[in-house]
């Protein structure tokens, strides 16, 4: 039996204004029927180029040099624009990584799968409605027949990627390419649609092609791996084999740069855990609280009417409490909406806090004025999640590190300053003319290391790290991980970490605060909450994650 | 002193201008990472001859703002009299088309009037003939037969002096610049043949090379003709539309001073602060743009004039009071212009100060007022500088519709906007008397047309996110 899709030899190029870039260099696969292949690879290195030479919908800039996609032996990149259009859908589907996007706001989701369905076969409007009634049931959604007259916004972002899965289904195709379609969305979500996908695949013995980031979600879900290194395959071997032993030294990199429980007291790095370096246990002896909160609440008060007058709160952080100790890491774990980021922000007073005490160094947060409450911002900073929109795009390296310096007096001198700043560079391991430069300049990674140093720069003993890794690549996520880690070992920092994913909360953080819906629902050492969760959010949300095992 | 400098308060507010200006360069010159976008907009040809066309218009404007009054002829030596005009150094360049008035309309390099008229001649007798203008083309004797031979000897004489005007200034550049880098001339002049320069040197050369040649023709063809005709009154209608340079570039430029201010520190204050603050500003400028502003342009123009009326005695001259005029049309056209601006920005500010990077400023503790400084205002500047010359490109244009409907610059200004209201009535003349409207017409289009040009290319240096990563 032939495969269903044969990549043979497949070139692209993107045409910037100065410069081609060669994003997919002479590649070769096979997709068979009912086989999930992974595309994996970091950003840059190919993947969802690939996606889009194959359904022929490359940006403007893109163009296939070289090579041909056989779908059944037929070769997509030679037909018309008009046949073309008429298989896409058809016979081969895609599903996209932004389920806020991917819709139509304006149009009711059952109309917009009829209009996929009556764009590809000829059926009546009431036969259209039970088809679409029948695959709004089969990718899960609670109340298909209520559902098919809400609007997207009524519904979640789990909820609007199976519509997207729904819509992509709705012609029976023979080939799914599924773009990063669980990235947006919260594990226990994720883990729901990966499920549903693998079934549907199943059932009707599709082939996929799923691109991802994640090995962890690559182990659950697909056949054989692919993994994608600048714009080349470097390997392609079956799940199994992948996951035991691994052929090419890029996917060794790759999987050890993995956060894990495993490597916990290890820098994450290129070689194997045990091979590598160990950090030694910082003494025990210092042991007191330096951040405590005391139930906590925020609360946004909703308005409504003329006259604006609060008709009810959104309860966003509802007595929340936790101590943070000195040199330790706290980690706080939810999913979006738990109100994890608020905790943050207001203990930074970015946000008003509605009720509780947060004692920071022996003083009330809330009730410092003036001068006294710059020296405690000094011992208080925050990492960001997104490092290209925490960074003044118009400022300099060195003057973004150099401000909070200079606005909490942290050093007087600008002479001394500046060989702080250089410092500061060589400590995050940027090179010493960075300073000089404009974020746009530098990679995620670089930037993330460049927040860090401006957060250094005040010398804090608290740092609120906002899901600092989340936006990252996994080698990237790893060397910032191991300079977090550095950092602490070196300057005894505490780290309150927010963030939702489990694998670096095991493998960083000391304790543990479990958060659900603006409440702290399980609280702990790491070994206690991950290895013995008592309340069942806990436990829901260690079972969805994905893990990869490997040898 | 053969003359008597005079500033009008547009002059110094022109000066006051280009001296911001200069200063901002020298700023910019010692800060690399300033500099680089600017470098950028340079290398870039089409900001380069933008620049330069621009830069044109600027110096005449500039060279249009010394005025004095200059020394009347009269037999006493010992104390000077000083004529009652104000004139300005461009006027000095351009005397000949200055003083030639003519008697009414003629049609562009022309020897003839535009219009018959009844002659008398000495013996008596009557003819209903077109008479020979008074300056322009009188040195010929037949013009039918001679004008064409006489204007391609003028034109090849203009491109001529023009051409070697222009190696002159490019060669002693070079050598300048050459001697100021400490190099050898020879491998310096070598170096650029071989085109290795960042710079657009060619298309910067060639634009400058027709600029050039094109004031060498008009001066020379301009001394013996009129070059774009006369008008009602006779007056060269070339003349008229270099001097609406200045008129224009006032406008455009102080307009955009007095509502810049307003528009940024008000915009960015409603985005940052909210609450109150943001409601009183709203409140403000969504009255003011209910407001027909032509309805307000009017009542303040028509107020001044009544002032102005009164108080006849405070001004020393027609130009004086002309110049009250124009200064206050820029004042009320800023006032009513900055409420478009102030939304934009506003809204960007709204959404600047979700960025992160402002709330790990306010993490650092740093006030509020750097915040705004620092973090917001660069960061919308790009959009300043768009409306900006838009709206300049809108204010030249509304000077001109302000005019036509009697309010706008004084009867007595030249200015692109009393060329086309006069024009209105022209056009509808049999034949048609064109050439007021097209002048003006001509040198708006281009002022408009490379501000616009170079708008783009400045915004696509100065926006990061346009020049991406290099």
């Amino acid at each position: 039996m032939s495969a269903l899709l044969d990549i043979q030899n497949l070139s692209t190029d993107i045409q910037l204004s100065e410069r081609v870039i060669h994003a997919v260099k002479n590649i070769s696969l096979q997709v068979q029927h009912g086989e999930t292949v992974a595309l994996v690879g970091e950003s840059g290195s190919g993947k969802s180029i690939t996606a889009l030479s194959i359904a022929r919908l490359l940006p403007d800039a893109g163009r296939v040099t070289a090579g041909r996609v056989l779908l059944d032996n037929d070769d997509l990149l030679a037909k018309s624009e008009r046949k073309m259009r008429s298989i896409r859908g058809n016979r081969v589907a895609m599903i996209f990584q932004e389920p806020m996007t991917s819709l139509n706001p304006v149009v009711k989701i059952g109309q917009q799968v009829i209009e996929s369905i009556l764009l590809h076969e000829r059926l009546s409007r009431g036969q259209a409605v039970q088809r679409c009634l029948e695959l709004l049931d089969a990718v899960g959604l609670p109340e298909a027949a209520r559902n098919m007259s809400d609007y997207p916004h009524q519904l979640s972002g789990g909820m609007r990627q199976r519509v997207m899965i729904a819509i992509a289904l709705a012609t029976n195709p023979e080939l799914l390419i599924a773009d990063e379609p669980t990235t947006a969305l919260d594990v226990t979500i994720q883990a729901q649609v990966l499920e549903l996908l693998k079934s549907l695949q199943q059932q009707r013995n599709m082939g996929m092609i799923f691109i991802t980031h994640d090995l962890a979600v690559v182990q659950q879900i697909a056949d054989r791996v692919i993994v994608m290194r600048h714009g080349e395959i470097v390997e392609d071997a079956l799940c199994s084999d992948f996951f035991r032993a691994p052929q090419h030294d890029y996917s060794h990199q790759l999987l050890n740069a993995l956060p894990s429980i495993e490597k916990r007291g290890f820098k994450l790095s290129d070689h194997d855990v045990t091979n590598g370096e160990q950090y030694q246990q910082p003494s025990q002896s210092s042991q007191q609280t330096v951040l405590q909160v005391d139930r906590l609440k925020v609360h946004f008060p909703i308005k409504a009417g003329v006259l604006k007058s609060t008709v009810g709160y959104v309860r966003a952080v509802n007595d929340v409490s936790f101590e943070l100790a000195s040199g330790k890491t706290l980690a706080l774990v939810g999913e979006s909406g738990c109100g994890k980021t608020t905790v943050g922000k207001s203990i930074l007073r970015l946000i008003p806090k509605t009720d509780g005490v947060i004692t920071f160094d022996g003083a009330n947060l809330h009730e410092l004025k003036g001068k006294q409450l710059l020296d405690k911002r000094r011992n208080l900073q925050i990492i960001f999640q997104d490092p290209y929109s925490s960074l003044n795009p118009r400022m300099l390296i060195g003057n973004i590190i150099e401000e909070g310096m200079i606005a909490l007096g942290a050093e007087p001198d600008a002479k001394r300053r500046s060989a702080e700043i250089d410092e500061l560079l060589s400590q995050v391991g940027l090179p010493k003319d960075a300073r000089y430069r404009y974020p746009h300049e530098f990679s995620g990674g670089q930037r993330q290391r460049v927040c860090i140093a401006r957060a250094l720069a005040v010398k804090p003993k608290v740092i609120i790290c906002d899901e600092p890794t989340s936006a990252l690549d996994v080698s990237v996520q790893a060397q910032v991980l191991n300079l977090l880690k550095d950092l602490q070992n070196e300057l005894g920092v505490s780290y309150l970490f927010i963030t939702h994913d489990m694998a670096v909360v095991s493998y960083l953080a000391d304790d543990v605060a479990v958060m659900n819906n603006g409440m702290i629902v399980e609280q702990g050492t790491i070994h206690e909450v991950l290895g013995n969760p008592q309340h069942s959010y806990t436990k829901q949300l260690l079972s969805a994650v994905p893990h990869v095992t490997t040898g | 002193m053969p003359f008597q400098p005079v500033i009008l308060i547009t002059d110094a507010l022109f000066f006051l201008l280009t001296a911001v200006l200069i200063s901002f360069i020298f700023i910019i010159r010692k800060r690399p990472h300033l500099r680089r976008p600017w470098q950028k907009v340079i290398q870039h040809s089409t900001g380069a001859v933008s620049l330069c066309v621009l830069l044109t218009y600027y110096s005449i404007a500039l060279l249009d703002s010394i005025h004095f009054h200059p020394r009347l002829e009269t037999q006493a030596s010992t104390e000077y009299q000083y004529s009652n005009e104000i004139i300005s150094v461009l006027d000095v360049f351009m005397t000949p088309m200055r003083t030639q008035v003519e008697k009414t309309f003629s049609a562009p390099l022309s020897a003839y009037s535009f219009s018959k008229e009844m002659i008398q001649y000495e013996d008596g007798r009557v003819e209903h003939i077109y008479p020979r203008l008074k300056y322009g083309g009188s040195h010929l004797k037949d013009p039918p037969k001679e004008k064409s031979n006489d204007l391609r000897q003028l034109l090849l004489k203009g491109i001529f002096i023009g051409l070697i005007s222009w190696a002159v200034i490019l060669l002693m550049t070079m050598v300048l610049r050459a001697q100021l880098l400490g190099k050898n001339v020879t491998a310096y002049l070598r170096n650029i043949a071989q085109a290795r320069s960042d710079y657009p040197l060619a298309a910067v050369s060639i634009t400058l090379a027709i600029i050039i040649i094109l004031i060498a023709v008009s001066m020379v063809v301009g001394a013996q003709y009129h070059i774009f005709g006369t008008d009602k009154v006779g007056q060269d209608v070339f003349y008229q539309a270099i001097k609406s340079i200045r008129t224009g570039m006032l406008i455009g430029a102080l307009t955009t001073l007095v509502m810049l201010p307003v528009a940024i520190i008000l915009g960015s204050m409603a985005g940052f602060f909210r609450g109150w603050v943001d409601d009183v500003i709203q409140y403000i400028y969504t009255t003011l743009n209910s407001i027909p502003n032509v309805l307000l342009i009017a009542a303040s123009v028509l107020l001044i004039q009544v002032y102005m009326n009164n108080n006849a005695n405070s001004f020393d001259s027609l130009t004086e009071r002309a110049d009250m005029r124009l200064l206050f049309l820029c004042l009320i056209l800023g006032i009513t212009s900055w409420t478009g601006l102030c939304r934009l920005l506003r809204a960007e500010t709204f959404k600047l100060r979700e960025m992160e990077y402002i709330q790990a400023a306010t993490a650092f503790g740093v006030s509020k007022l750097k915040i705004l400084s620092r973090h917001v205002m660069p960061n919308f500047m790009h959009i300043v500088l768009i409306t900006v010359v838009l709206d300049f490109s809108g204010l030249v244009l509304a000077e001109a519709v302000l005019s036509y409907i009697n309010i706008g610059v004084d009867p007595a200004t030249n200015s692109w906007g009393n060329m086309i209201n006069q024009a209105r009535l022209e056009m509808a003349r049999e034949p048609v008397v064109w050439w007021s409207l097209t002048a003006a017409f001509v040198f708006m289009f281009v002022l408009v047309l490379f501000a616009n040009l170079f708008a783009d290319v400045v915004r696509d240096a100065l926006d990061p996110r346009v020049s991406g990563s290099d």
